[in-house]
């Protein structure tokens, strides 16, 4: 493997002196990157953990409370609720693509050579260079009552007047399946490349057995794309646990809090109520809730790297 | 082993990374909020806020002490040569337009007085005048926003003066009504709205009301209803026509509280709707709120609201108003283009009106931007005489050229009443004159907004009953009243 910088430090030493030295040099290069994470990271991050301890409206002195904030957040159903919302979410943003994606992957890898790929792979990928605000407007006017979804599912017969991202029922799915359409370029991208990494060797094996699409899927594919399907989660989970600027241009948490999401109520909570303490201890809690979901999709990384 | 770490770390940086947007959020707020002198209060929450109080008091004791003294010039000619640095965030056309036509006669009127006025957007000018307040070279006259978040912090910091001895100067108590000045009065600590010091002179107002269909009221035979009532009381038959009684679009939630204030501040009454957004002697336990609420959730279960109306923006519902979906739409001023555009100048008219005929009129509603002097500014006799000229009446002739609603409509201002324009500046000055100008109710709490929004989206959709609803928002009232 190639030697990093920060595996030198774990080097067994052959002698003391040089290695000091090396030490050294391996820390400046260090350096820019460490100022840069721990001002525009690491500082904030404390910043907000200690303001997560007072009681405080931006303005006057602040009071200390100690980890009521904390408790607060734990006790208020709105909090509580919003983190039960991101859980959906993240069905939405980041189990359903990939699931979709995995089985267009397959079945594009199965059809060879499809002419104009390229071509539909960045129409489907699109959404992803599209800002979130305007995929927001976008959304609003194809959901509004008398939208396209509306216009469409009239034409099939199935004639409503719903106001999707205004029923308290399908607002959440409806902020979801915006998601969906987001990321599941994302996804399709990542497994497509990675198919396209496996070697053909393992399908003509598969072949040679006697295996068909379904047991090919399974046998060959699913296993060798244990990497991009961990990138593709881990890059649509973030996605879906910071949702923001979706929320805040389609619904604004309503109706009612039924779309309210923890980064909205960050937002909500130190720019417009003046509770910014409250809000920074949410703030810390979606920072939590992340680093455990995120160690865990890594975990489903595969274990064994190529010497 | 290392892989492990290797990994484990990567994993962190990720995680970290995607949450740097929202912890930056958290301590983002305090920098935009707080007042200058705790400048960079990111660093140190509690000890920055702390010193930057210490300062706040101080300076803010210093800013009463130099309002008190007298000898106030009200002749501008005799003030020498002097330029006037103007910050304004008036970028539409007719009040921009009005302000340059103000300009001009000002500087016609006192050669010796030149206006540089610097116009910026209403986000840019909040952002920036933060920092310029503090320091020693201000704008001469700027534009403050009123509310807790803004004009309270400058004036929590002494960055403001006190207009007291102008007011004296200039007589504006005798011509602004005392509900008007309330909006730009606050206490020197910042901590209450509507009575202490006088910091800032508002030009424009706006109000909510109930904006009526022309032809679809004739077409079905009702009068124009002459109270809430009245207007109540049409409801049933204008369904029963087949016509959708009230449009509706609350997915931007400040609609929900615009609808409501139209009965609930008459019902309440100007001195009781008032008293509860300055933190006064009243209750939202007033039996007005539940009764209020319970009309507007009979409203919505009978259909006399647009349906999925929580999906439609406010925006929508005023254009599908402007197309005839409606007979009634209750919402601010501010959509009269939006209405205009749609049923022509005088297809539609506008109603403030009292809870029963007759009754004293009162109604929700705001002011421009108040313009306010920086403590630090060189020459305050100078902007003061500037922002009289800018709000008197023959400015408020001006504005009413433009199509703009002056703050106070002169007396013997001309409306032609078959105009929706018409309509909106007659029913202002009355309430003007009846001083029945209620502030926003979801100002009395930093949290009553979203405890209102969200509550009153939950109410219509028969989520919660009516004591739920009264509950919940005298807790947000109650938590901040006895909290401070």
């Amino acid at each position: 493997m190639p030697v990093t910088a920060s595996s030198i430090g774990a080097l067994p030493p052959p002698v003391r002196r040089q290695r000091r030295r090396a030490d050294f040099v391996a820390y400046l290069y260090l350096a820019p990157a460490v100022a840069f994470v721990g001002v525009f990271l690491i500082y904030p991050l404390v910043e907000a953990g200690v303001i997560s301890l007072y009681q405080w409206d931006g303005i006057s002195v602040a009071k200390w409370v100690g980890l009521s904030n904390y408790l607060t957040a734990a006790q208020t159903p709105e909090i509580v609720q919003s983190f039960y919302h991101v859980g959906v979410l993240i069905i939405f943003f980041a189990v359903i693509p990939l699931g979709l994606a995995l089985i267009l992957a397959a079945v594009v890898q199965r059809g060879a050579r499809l002419h104009g790929l390229g071509f539909f792979q960045s129409l489907i990928f699109l959404p992803q260079v599209i800002a979130s605000v305007v995929i927001g407007v976008i959304w609003v006017s194809i959901y509004a009552p008398t939208g396209t979804m509306n216009t469409v599912l009239d034409a099939v017969g199935l004639g409503t007047q719903n106001a999707w991202l205004g029923d308290f029922n399908t607002a959440l799915p409806a902020v979801g399946l915006i998601g969906t359409w987001v990321e599941i370029g994302l996804c399709l991208v990542l497994m497509v490349t990675g198919i396209s990494q496996i070697p053909s060797e393992l399908y003509d094996a598969v072949r040679v057995d006697g295996a068909g699409a379904i047991r090919e899927f399974f046998a060959i594919t699913l296993p060798g794309l244990r990497g991009p399907i961990v990138a593709a989660l881990t890059l649509t989970v973030l996605f879906a646990l910071r949702t923001f600027d979706i929320v805040f241009v389609t619904t604004g948490g309503g109706p009612g809090t039924s779309t309210v999401v923890p980064a909205f109520l960050v937002y909500n909570l130190a720019f417009r109520e003046s509770e910014v303490g409250l809000g920074s201890a949410v703030g810390i809690l979606l920072v939590i809730v992340t680093l455990i979901i995120t160690g865990i999709i890594r975990r489903l990384e595969p274990k064994e790297i190529d010497e | 082993m290392r892989h492990q770490k290797a990994r484990l770390s990567f994993a962190v940086a990720l995680g970290a990374a995607t949450v740097l947007t929202v912890a930056a959020c958290a301590p983002g707020p305090s920098s935009s909020s707080s007042s200058p002198s705790s400048a960079p209060p990111t660093g140190t929450s509690s000890s920055a806020a702390g010193s930057g109080n210490g300062q706040s008091s101080s300076a803010s004791g210093l800013s009463t002490s130099a309002g008190t003294g007298s000898g106030v010039n009200t002749d501008p000619a005799t003030m020498g040569t002097i330029k006037l640095t103007v910050w304004d965030q008036e970028t539409s056309p007719g009040i921009s337009n009005s302000l340059d036509e103000l300009n001009k006669q000002f500087h016609a009127k006192y050669p010796n007085i030149t206006i540089n006025r610097v116009v910026m957007s209403g986000t840019d000018l909040r952002t920036t005048l933060k920092l310029q307040l503090s320091s020693n070279n201000p704008p001469d006259v700027a534009q403050a926003n009123q509310g807790f978040a803004d004009m309270g912090s400058y004036v929590k910091a002494g960055l403001l003066t006190n207009l007291a001895p102008y007011n004296e100067a200039y007589g504006w108590s005798k011509r602004i009504p005392s509900s008007q000045l309330a909006l730009d009065s606050m206490t020197p600590d910042g901590s209450k709205l509507g009575t202490g010091n006088l910091y800032g002179v508002s030009g424009t107002g706006e109000v909510v009301g109930i904006f009526y269909n022309k032809s679809i009221l004739r077409k079905l035979n009702l009068p124009v209803p002459t109270s809430i009532e009245e207007f109540e009381s049409q409801l049933p038959k204008i369904k029963a026509a087949g016509v959708l009684p009230i449009e509706y679009g609350d997915q931007n939630l400040s609609p929900s509280i615009h609808l409501w204030g139209v009965t609930l501040i008459p019902a309440l009454g100007h001195t009781t709707a008032s008293a509860l957004v300055f933190g006064g002697n009243a209750s939202w336990t007033d039996p007005a709120v539940a009764k209020t609420a319970t009309t507007l959730q009979d409203w919505s279960n009978a259909g006399y609201l647009s349906p999925g109306a929580n999906g439609v923006s406010s925006n929508s519902a005023a254009t599908a108003f402007g197309k005839g979906g409606a007979a009634y739409f209750l919402a601010g001023t501010w959509n009269e283009n939006a209405i205009t555009a749609g049923l022509g100048a005088s297809g539609a008219g506008f109603l403030v009106l009292p809870e029963t005929a007759g009754g004293p009129l009162t109604a929700m509603g705001g002011l421009g931007m108040g313009w306010a002097i920086p403590t630090n500014a060189k020459h305050k006799d100078a902007s003061a005489a500037y922002i009289n000229f800018i709000t008197d009446a023959n400015a408020a002739q001006v504005l009413i050229q433009n199509n703009q609603l002056p703050a106070v409509p002169p007396a013997n201002f001309k409306a032609d009443p078959s105009t929706l324009l018409g309509n909106v500046l007659a029913d202002w000055a009355k309430l003007t004159a009846a001083n029945g100008l209620a502030p926003y109710i979801d100002w009395s709490t930093p949290t009553m907004y979203t405890t209102l929004s969200t509550n009153l989206q939950l109410l219509l959709a028969n989520k919660i009953t009516v004591p739920d609803f009264v509950k919940a928002v005298q807790a947000d009232h109650d938590k901040f009243y006895s909290g401070s």
